[in-house]
């Protein structure tokens, strides 16, 4: 009994942690595609209206997800306490990198947009802004990509990893 | 090393809490922290703060010079005064903008930025163009804090020259820098738009062209001084466009604007003058003749539009009312020689 009950949860465990990292594969165009919003947002508040950072922080986190509106919101209130645009980027993404599904690729393209952010002219920080867009664009993309491979062969293959192990042990 | 101790330092010392609010957030931390304890007495004189990359912190009061050492202590010797670096520019630079160099390209063009409570901040450095004009300042290597000051009541001890048959005057205000005729302006126009029963004159709708952002000292479009309650600010707008603007939108009576010199202002002043509207503005100017050197100056001079010359000085201090002339005869109205105005009166 005690053993059939050991299998019950090697399989689950292993069905579980497919099933997280099919969430994973999932989520990441979808939070790729909430940044990429946030920066296209924040280019026009910059090229059209010139609007301060902190404001234009805020207006790209309007209508994005809790989690994703909050990273903006947050950098602009810590420019708002006299952090730099850029430490108050780049401590951001140290702090909140483990709560997205985000790979070191795509965090990697999100602080080349905090480097220097707001201390040059319309015209390069646009320029800045346009380049990242486009990245993001290719990693949304590759990210679709993979999530529609993958996503279904962990939701499955974890019970079948563990169903695996199960059956070796038996 | 001489270290001056104001008298009463064992007493609580407490900076003026306006400016302590309203200076010290924009500046780098190791900036600020310094500054955060000076006694009242020096904030109170404090007329500019230099931060100069690799030159000592500068504090201009009334007619002297003083820098605070590494330990925030107040010293005459500038040698003794804390070194500025470039990170505390930087830095400092940061929190003027609040990161957005690119949001106020236009006011880098002129040179400054505008912070809470209508200081002003000269920038130096690179100079970026494009055309030939001025695009924007890099690598900036200088910043110059001026403090705004609001000294109500400055403007009652000239007022009564400036009205004739109950009607406002068009005057010209001559003065050196740091004379105090942006302070006299800005006490004019308030007392203009708000009328002053003591010396007998109702209100009018006052239209300011703010170009420089000094006389209504707008921080993110909201004026930080006292104009009173019937005035309209074109900020930071050019003075000829702005004076025409006000003409045909806002009917003003009285039109005030600050350091005219350009030739398109001449015409935009004949053209308000002729449209019944006075206009107050200032030049920079040792005195009467001293303006007529330039050619500009001269032309504005022979229109005959204003009646009025207010001629200050910094001889018994800040804002020394050396003459009144009525442009009409020569003849200077300010009897018993050169008074410095007060807010007081």
């Amino acid at each position: 009994m005690i053993r059939f009950a050991a299998l019950l949860v090697i399989v689950g465990a292993c069905g579980l942690f497919g099933l997280l990292m099919a969430q994973r594969y999932a989520l990441r165009p979808k939070q790729l595609r909430e940044f990429h919003q946030a920066v296209e947002t924040l280019q026009t508040e910059i090229s059209y209206g010139a609007t301060p950072l902190p404001q234009a922080l805020k207006t790209a986190a309007t209508g994005l997800e809790a989690s994703i509106g909050g990273f903006f919101t947050e950098v602009a209130r810590r420019i708002e306490a006299g952090f730099s645009a850029e430490q108050a980027w780049h401590a951001m993404i140290e702090q909140e990198q483990g709560s997205f599904c985000l790979s070191e690729a795509d965090w990697q393209i999100m602080r080349t947009i905090g480097n220097g952010l707001g201390t040059t002219d319309c015209l390069e920080e646009t320029k800045k802004l346009r380049l990242a867009s486009i990245y993001l664009t290719e990693a949304e993309a590759q990210a679709k990509e993979r999530s529609a491979k993958l996503t279904r062969l962990w939701s499955y293959s974890g019970f079948l990893i563990g169903a695996t192990i199960a059956l070796v042990i038996l | 090393m001489v270290v001056i101790r104001p008298a009463g330092l064992n007493e609580k010392v407490t900076a003026n809490p306006r400016f302590v609010q309203e200076v010290l957030p924009f500046l780098a931390p190791a900036v600020s922290d310094l500054l955060r304890n000076l006694p009242t007495s020096i904030w109170s004189e404090l007329e500019e703060l230099r931060l100069r990359v690799g030159r000592p912190l500068l504090m201009r009061l009334g007619l002297g010079e003083l820098t605070l050492n590494q330990h925030g202590e107040i010293c005459r010797n500038l040698s003794d005064g804390v070194i500025i670096s470039r990170e505390m520019v930087d830095r400092s630079l940061q929190m003027i903008t609040a990161s957005s160099i690119y949001a106020c390209e236009e006011e880098l063009k002129n040179g400054f930025l505008t912070i809470r409570g209508g200081h002003r901040v000269g920038v130096t450095g690179k100079v970026v163009l494009e055309a030939g004009r001025v695009k924007t300042i890099r690598y900036v290597s200088s910043l110059n804090v001026r403090m705004s000051r609001e000294i109500k009541g400055v403007g009652r001890q000239v007022l009564p020259y400036l009205i004739h048959n109950s009607q406002v005057v068009s005057t010209l205000i001559v003065s050196p820098p740091q004379a105090g005729k942006t302070t006299l302006l800005r006490d004019i126009i308030r007392l203009l738009s708000d009328g002053d029963q003591k010396l007998g004159y109702g209100a009018v709708n006052v239209g300011v062209v703010d170009e420089r952002s000094e006389l209504a000292g707008c921080w993110q479009g909201v004026p930080q001084n006292d104009l009173g309650r019937r005035v309209d600010v074109l900020d930071a707008c050019p003075k000829a466009e702005g004076m025409l603007m006000l003409l045909r939108a806002m009917a003003p009576q009285v039109i005030v604007t600050d350091e005219l010199g350009r030739e398109s202002d001449l015409r935009a002043v004949q053209e308000a003058v002729s449209g019944g509207v006075a206009i107050i503005t200032s030049v920079h100017g040792l005195d009467e003749q001293d303006i007529r050197r330039k050619p500009v100056l001269r032309a504005i001079l022979d229109t005959g539009v204003f009646q009025r010359i207010i001629v200050l000085s910094r001889r018994l201090g800040v804002g020394t009312l050396e003459k009144i002339l009525d442009s009409s005869t020569n003849r200077n109205l300010l009897s018993g020689g050169p008074k410095l105005l007060t807010g007081r009166c």
